[in-house]
């Protein structure tokens, strides 16, 4: 293998010219869109680091000393820590839900055969293209009836993990129910001989099998519910139980606090999902190519 | 890279913990919701003890009033069990709750994001003439509105004709062009006083670095407010009265309207009048003229306060501010009042008219007019031996200036203030003329009165 | 022992067994996911009939919110809006992800420098919109602190454009694209990373070049996932441009210079409690959205056929 390697890379030596000239064109584009990437980000960073004050005089000059005391104040005064709580709680919660939902769901609809179960997999299909601004509204209005979204109580956030939990099992179902069918008939159907249960079979053999699509469905949730935006500013309306996002959204509307605090509340949301993407960085790349990540 | 990632996954590991730590701690600030010694915000009714919900807006003013007179309230009144919502995001967090039919008992009617106008629409503010018939203030036998003075009130005529008061007042409420005095006296620029000063004061005075007025884009009623309406009073007293309470849509079209309104547009139209403002809200626009982008800023007197608990105003900063430079000759103030109202369908109504009684108190009003910078909607309150600001000081000095033509303003002109609003914007913008908007002014007040 | 009972005329290998596994999880599922996601979209089909404001109040009105809608200008220019937006999206998104992704699989960018492209552009895709939309409105602010107005200051003396007021399309536009790019860069390598090698081996033994290769093997696959891509961007767009516009200008900009259909959904379903006129804009939103994709989708393949 090596050897044909090597034959084919001194027959390509001379490289076509329209090819590097055109490589580097491109590299031109490449290192300039990883700078549109990266300096927002660190300007964000050295942001954070000025008063108040420092930033309004000039938004380019490196901070005189630096502002540590924006992160207390952001997370003690602006209760950042509370949202970051909040948020941590209901990403949890809801990747639990998930996991539940999904994996349950995909192995029916992978592996048992009949017209209805074909007609559930075929709803969800269908049920996966619904725009999330039409349920929104008339959800928010539905819970209200029953009582699930109150101001007072934290029941909304038990309410918004049930129901992320739901609007994500169409796709995620999409998502895991290939690697289920992947997965030996014989297996199951010698259990089945055996005399267990599906419930056994499930837990015993399923499970196990396919952990990789488990843990894809959990990351990818978590980074989906972690980052949520429009439903959490729509129900949550407490900001006791503001998440990160309703947090950030409330610092731009309302205006409280100054520069300092804004970017330093940024860095405190930016930072923990950054952290998972530098750590989980091949999952989440890989599980993307069905995802419907596009913002805006 | 494995190394690295041991790194990553200890810094996750910290964020975990800390996060735990953050459990024990009580979040402090004033996004959470304050009370004045009373329980947490249980839906349900502790006890025996009937709710007494008030949803109170802190922005510029600050709270510090409201906590105050809560104390006092709370400590007197056992039976209650007063849950105070006090806090920049209530109206937001309470605005389905009015619609629903559970609105809480008071509202204090502040804010940008105030639904006033839809409430007023459907009815949902409780008539207070007949209470006021027999009111008195807490503590004496005065009544209320032989105390203080009822032009203040805010009244609307609901569409059967009745007119009702909806809101009763508690500080003095009004608008000027702000501008530093000690920048002016630097520069040497006399301040305008009318319409050609103005012009003449642009021309001369205004720079690209330096126009000569900005406002929030996002909230254009504060240039509408502070810079038109002026103008617009200086027309008649009349003509005055149709526009502020959009009973006659055809003022909107008339000579005289259209006359304020063109001289508006030519002024916005110089080089250097107007800052590029339109993204702006209220407190980018304020920071920005704080540090001497632009000359005036047409506001209200919460001004100060609402800088200084930012700790925003600079060193030798001196906040003064003149009428409407917009008018021929003649100054005008409109006086307003900021107001407080009562739910038609509060659940406990009595422990809201009770806590009214109590606003009106010489302590309060004392604290209500120092905390917030604004004269007392009172006839007589003695200010002696209380603290009161540099500008509020100004203020007095301005209200009793008999040069300047006071008028008062405390009509409702529903929808026609969303299009004013942004008719402002748009003529600024060139985007629409002042005709076209004129228009559609005397469309949507046309369409109210149907 | 129960054996299997093998319905032959029904394709299905249900057992009683499997009956209430399903009914027990998956059948709780869709019991749950019915009730939350579906039936109130039915309820809102329901009172966009209605004028409804939340209350209890609620008078038929039959077709009066449709028509409201489509005779309001400010939602038609919703709509133009949101397709100007999705247009920056299309042709800045299409554009630098064939770009990048041929480039990296194909043009003999070393390993490393590939990953961490493939590391960085990927970034933006994990953060919240709402973060996204905060740090770029501070960079376009207008005003002093305002970063992009201060750069251009340091050539122009004393510049100072009002970016969201002036082009609020173009900041959005811009910024949708720029946490879109790395996800589709990302499923476009994949794809074109799945052609088989022979078919290069075999052109390149015909003597065919890199670029020649280029055109005739790599692109059309790239077409495939660029149709894929397409209709998703729009079809998400139309409704979804929403929670970024509403980071910028919750209010839709002066004269709706900035609103789009989600925010002119959202504005009179949340701001202003006119939820049967809400619903029924949402619905019309719906029906447009799906008219366009499917037009789109159905124009491309034709295309794609051509070619």
């Amino acid at each position: 293998m090596r050897n044909e390697l090597k034959t084919e890379n001194k027959k390509n030596r001379v490289e076509e010219p329209a090819l590097t000239v055109t490589r580097n064109i491109v590299r031109i584009f490449l290192i300039v869109w990883a700078i549109l990437i990266i300096f927002p980000l660190l300007w964000a960073l050295m942001s954070s680091l000025k008063t108040s004050a420092e930033f309004m005089k000039s938004a380019w000059a490196l901070p005189k000393k630096l502002q540590w005391v924006n992160y207390a104040t952001a997370w003690e005064k602006a209760n950042f820590s509370q949202y970051f709580l909040n948020s941590l709680f209901l990403s949890v919660g809801t990747v639990i839900l998930t996991i539940a939902f999904t994996t349950a769901s995909a192995y029916v609809v992978g592996k048992f055969k009949h017209p209805v179960i074909k007609s559930v997999e075929i709803f969800y299909s269908i049920f996966m293209m619904v725009p999330q601004m039409l349920l929104l509204l008339p959800l928010y209005q539905f819970l209200r009836k029953l009582s699930m979204v109150g101001t007072d109580s934290a029941n909304v956030l038990f309410t918004l993990m049930l129901v992320n939990a739901l609007q994500g099992v169409p796709f995620y179902v999409f998502l895991t129910t290939p690697f289920v069918r992947s997965l030996n008939d014989s297996v199951l159907e010698a259990a089945e001989i055996d005399g267990a249960n599906q419930f056994q079979a499930f837990i015993t053999l399923i499970v196990p099998m396919i952990v990789p699509a488990i843990f894809m469905v959990g990351l990818l949730s978590f980074v989906g519910i972690w980052n949520e935006y429009v439903m959490s500013i729509t129900y949550i309306k407490n900001p006791k139980y503001y998440t990160l996002s309703t947090g950030i959204n409330n610092l731009i509307t309302n205006n409280q606090y100054g520069y300092d605090v804004k970017f330093a509340a940024l860095m405190i949301a930016m930072l923990p999902i950054l952290i998972v993407y530098a750590i989980f960085q091949k999952p989440l790349q890989n599980g993307l190519s069905s995802s419907d990540g596009v913002k805006g | 890279m494995a190394k690295l990632k041991k790194l990553l996954i200890g810094a996750l590991a910290l964020c975990l913990t800390l996060s735990a730590a953050a459990c024990g701690g009580t979040p402090s600030g004033s996004s959470v919701e304050s009370t004045g010694g009373s329980t947490g915000g249980s839906s349900g009714s502790t006890g025996e003890k009937k709710e007494f919900v008030l949803q109170i807006y802190s922005g510029g003013y600050g709270s510090e009033m409201w906590n105050y007179v809560l104390k006092k309230f709370v400590k007197e009144h056992p039976e209650y069990n007063v849950v105070s919502h006090i806090s920049n995001t209530v109206n937001d967090a309470f605005k389905n709750r009015w619609m629903e039919g559970n609105p809480p008992d008071f509202v204090f009617l502040d804010g940008n994001d105030i639904k006033k106008t839809t409430w007023l629409e459907e009815g949902l503010l409780y008539d207070m003439t007949d209470w006021l018939k027999t009111a008195t203030v807490y503590g004496s036998d005065e009544k209320i509105s032989d105390k203080i003075n009822m032009d203040y009130a805010f009244r609307y005529t609901e569409e059967d004709g009745n007119e009702i008061i909806y809101g009763m007042p508690l500080v003095v409420s009004s608008y000027g062009m702000w501008y530093d005095e000690t920048y002016f006296n630097e520069k040497k620029y006399t301040v305008p006083t009318n319409y050609d000063e103005l012009v003449s004061w642009t021309q001369k005075n205004a720079t690209k670095d330096v126009p000569s007025l900005i406002y929030p884009g996002v909230y254009s009623g504060y240039l509408v407010q502070g810079l038109i309406l002026p103008a617009l009073a200086e027309v008649g007293d009349e003509f005055y009265k149709k526009v502020e309470t959009a009973s006659d849509p055809e003022v909107y079209v008339s000579a005289e309207f259209k006359t304020v309104m063109n001289r508006f547009a030519d002024y916005v139209k110089m080089t250097n009048a107007v800052a590029s403002c339109a993204s702006m809200d209220h407190i980018l626009s304020q920071q920005e003229w704080l540090n001497h982008k632009a000359a005036f800023i047409p506001n209200g007197l919460w001004l100060r306060k609402e800088m200084a608990q930012r700790k925003e105003i600079p060193e030798g900063f001196e906040m003064r501010y003149t009428p409407s430079p917009l008018v021929k000759q003649q100054q005008i103030i409109l006086s307003s009042a900021v107001t407080f109202g009562i739910a038609k369908q509060a659940k406990n109504r009595e422990a809201a008219l009770e806590f009214a009684r109590y606003l009106y108190q010489d302590d309060v009003i004392k604290e209500f007019v120092k905390q917030s910078d604004s004269p007392s909607v009172a006839k007589n309150v003695n200010l002696d031996g209380v603290e009161i600001s540099d500008v509020l000081k100004y203020t007095q000095s301005v209200l009793s200036n008999e040069n300047y033509k006071i008028v008062m303003h405390t009509g409702s002109w529903g929808g026609v203030d969303t299009v004013f609003n942004d008719g402002v914007n748009s003529i600024i913008a060139d985007e629409k003329t002042v005709d076209e908007v004129c228009e559609e002014l005397r469309k949507v007040a046309a369409k109210q009165l149907s | 022992m129960k054996s299997k009972t093998f319905k032959r005329r029904i394709n299905s290998n249900m057992t009683p067994s499997k009956w209430i596994f399903f009914a027990v999880t998956c059948g709780v599922v869709l019991a749950l996911y019915i009730t939350f996601c579906v039936v109130p979209i039915f309820q809102s089909v329901k009172m966009s009939f209605y004028d409804w404001k939340g209350g209890t109040k609620m008078k038929y009105i039959k077709w009066d919110n449709y028509i409201e809608v489509f005779s309001d200008k400010i939602f038609w220019k919703a709509l133009k809006n949101d397709l100007i937006i999705t247009l920056i999206k299309e042709v800045v998104i299409c554009f630098l992800t064939v770009l990048f992704a041929v480039t990296l699989t194909r043009f003999r960018i070393k390993t490393g420098e590939a990953t961490f492209y493939k590391f960085v552009f990927y970034v933006p895709n994990v953060l919240s919109t709402v973060i996204i939309g905060a740090l770029w409105k501070f960079v376009f602010t207008s005003g002093s602190s305002g970063l992009v107005n201060m750069f251009i200051s340091l050539f122009k003396e004393g510049f100072n454009l009002d970016w969201l007021a002036v082009h609020p399309l173009g900041v959005i536009g811009f910024v949708a694209s720029w946490c879109g790019v790395g996800l589709f860069m990302l499923t476009m390598i994949a794809s074109i990373q799945q052609i088989p090698g022979e078919l290069y081996e075999a052109a390149r033994i015909d003597g065919a070049g890199e670029m020649t290769q280029l055109k005739y093997i790599t692109m059309p696959a790239v077409w495939l996932q660029l149709t894929f891509m397409v209709v998703s961007i729009l079809y998400q767009s139309l409704g979804g441009n929403f929670g970024l516009v509403n980071v910028f200008l919750p209010n839709g900009g002066t004269n709706g210079n900035a609103m789009v259909m989600g925010l002119y959904v959202y504005k009179y379903g949340d701001g202003e409690s006119r939820l049967g006129f809400s619903y029924a804009s949402s619905l019309v939103m719906l029906v447009i959205t799906c008219a366009i994709s499917l037009s789109v989708k159905f124009a491309m393949n034709k295309v794609g056929d051509l070619i």
